[in-house]
């Protein structure tokens, strides 16, 4: 299908791959429409009886184990699960019928910017325990024959995956929304260089470059075939990325070397041993004045109600984002602060679906409005004493 | 997406097609999952090819040949893509109208 590319390395679609991921587009709408009011319902309801009956607030599992023998929940996680399934083969068989070609465009692509892989990285461990968002092969198993195959499946489905309310063909609405953010927080700040930790596909990454177009900008994931891609994408959209195949607990770069770090949703596939690690990491290679942006999924565990906890859960346990309730659960201000951060805030950014403009103010606070309108956002600065 | 010698790719092997850590649905039988999964790929294939026909359909309309190019090159308009939204929600709806109705804890004899 011949339809207007957001990028030059986008995987095409013909008729029938884009009548399949139509498919996946509708059937989790239908889910969200259909099937999630019954369950928020039902959640709800057993929440009531076990506090009835015990006098407490019943936990997570206490809900899950009632709620587990009920057909009603067991449908829902078997649809939700059959989507997101749908949607990577989706994504899959359309880049399959073009790898050839995908892997020869990021070869004659006039790459901007570097890419550093290493044959003996060590993937860490709690993602090599499952396939995160179950995306079969994950962020770093490249086929035998290696290529960006991970990176452009990654891309195609992103779009799907938040049903094109991240920004849409160009998945950027986290980028813009970081970007936003040190604007607004730190309207000061000209980094020259900056990081993102687990840029992927570089999708944040390039919407942060346009905000500060000065800096130099690099990026670290897992994966050799996704990092190759993210440069090969970058490319075609005229920013110079330097990719690094390198751990967020250990990215190898100089102290004091950047003047801007950043996550974006990636802290939640991470682990409770990781997290401090990555945080003290980021202190670490952050020159004095420096400023550490992690931007989250807007939800904290200890103000949700019971169904939104059993959400969490359904991501934890069957979307294969283990850490999802330890990363909304963990203090990540005090955490910041105990890593020697100063100038420490968390709350909620709105979400931005364009770049960020100077003088922004009221789009941070306490005010949480929702998935896809609002992130939970820590920022801090490296002290320069 | 050209400028580079094109090497034909082997096909992906199972690592590529099914992803690592499914954990078992709770329920009386795990087969039941596994049919649901099945059923819900079928449905899509079904709506592929629903499409596909509808394709043939519009460019016999407009004069054209409907070949195995010209279909894949199909890209509908504003209204064929409305008037297919329409004919994908119908399927899902009534694949999926058994789930609502054990959600709703209705059966089918109760109406």
């Amino acid at each position: 299908m011949s339809a207007a590319k957001s990028h030059p390395m986008m995987p095409d679609s013909n008729h029938d791959e884009s009548a399949e991921q139509q498919f996946v587009i509708a059937l989790k709408s239908y889910v969200a429409a259909n099937l999630d009011p019954f369950v928020r319902e039902r959640t709800l309801q057993t929440a009531s009886e076990l506090r009835t009956q015990s006098g407490a607030e019943p936990s997570l599992p206490q809900i899950r184990r009632k709620l587990e023998r009920e057909p009603m929940y067991q449908n829902w996680v078997s649809t939700m699960r059959s989507a997101q399934e749908l949607m990577w083969q989706a994504a899959g068989d359309c880049v399959d019928r073009q790898r050839g070609q995908l892997d020869a465009a990021a070869r004659a692509a006039p790459l901007l910017g570097s890419l550093t892989t290493d044959p003996q990285f060590q993937v860490p461990r709690y993602l090599t325990a499952t396939d995160t968002h179950m995306m079969p092969g994950s962020y770093y198993t490249d086929p035998a024959d290696g290529g960006v195959r991970q990176g452009a499946v990654f891309d195609k489905a992103a779009s799907l995956y938040s049903l094109g309310r991240q920004g849409g063909q160009m998945n950027d609405m986290r980028g813009q929304t970081v970007a936003t953010h040190v604007y607004e927080r730190f309207p000061n700040l000209t980094p020259h260089r900056m990081l993102e930790m687990g840029c992927t596909i570089g999708n944040s990454l390039v919407a942060v470059s346009k905000a500060f177009p000065q800096a130099e900008v690099h990026g670290i994931d897992v994966g050799a075939g996704l990092l190759a891609y993210a440069q090969a994408r970058a490319s075609g959209l005229g920013v110079a990325l330097h990719c690094k195949q390198a751990s967020a607990e250990e990215t190898g770069y100089p102290d004091n070397y950047f003047d801007l770090v950043f996550t974006s949703a990636v802290l939640h596939e991470t682990s409770a041993k990781a997290l401090p690690r990555i945080i003290r990491e980021c202190f670490r290679v952050l020159r004095p004045g420096g400023v550490m942006v992690h931007l989250e999924v807007p939800f904290r565990a200890d103000d949700a109600d019971p169904y939104a906890l059993l959400r969490a859960d359904f991501e934890t346990r069957y979307n294969n984002e283990p850490f999802w309730m330890g990363a909304v659960s963990a203090d990540l201000a005090g955490l910041s602060q105990r890593c020697g951060f100063s100038d420490v805030a968390a709350g909620y950014q709105d979400a931005a679906f364009g770049p960020p403009r100077h003088g922004i103010s009221g789009s941070f606070g306490q005010d949480n409005k929702g998935g896809y309108k609002s992130w939970y956002v820590v920022s801090a600065r490296k002290s320069m004493s | 997406m050209s400028g580079a010698t094109v090497v034909p790719k082997a096909p992906v092997g199972m690592r590529h097609r099914v992803h690592k850590g499914r954990r078992i649905v709770p329920g009386p039988d795990p087969r039941v999952d596994t049919l649901l999964g099945m059923i819900m790929a079928l449905t899509s294939a079904v709506a592929v090819l629903r499409e596909r026909l509808d394709a043939h359909e519009r460019l016999n309309r407009g004069g054209q040949a409907a070949t195995p190019e010209s279909v894949d090159d199909y890209v509908p308009d504003e209204r064929a893509q409305l008037e297919r939204s329409a004919v994908r929600q119908r399927l899902i709806d009534k694949v999926c109208r058994p789930l609502l109705a054990a959600a709703s804890g209705k059966s089918d004899s109760e109406g």
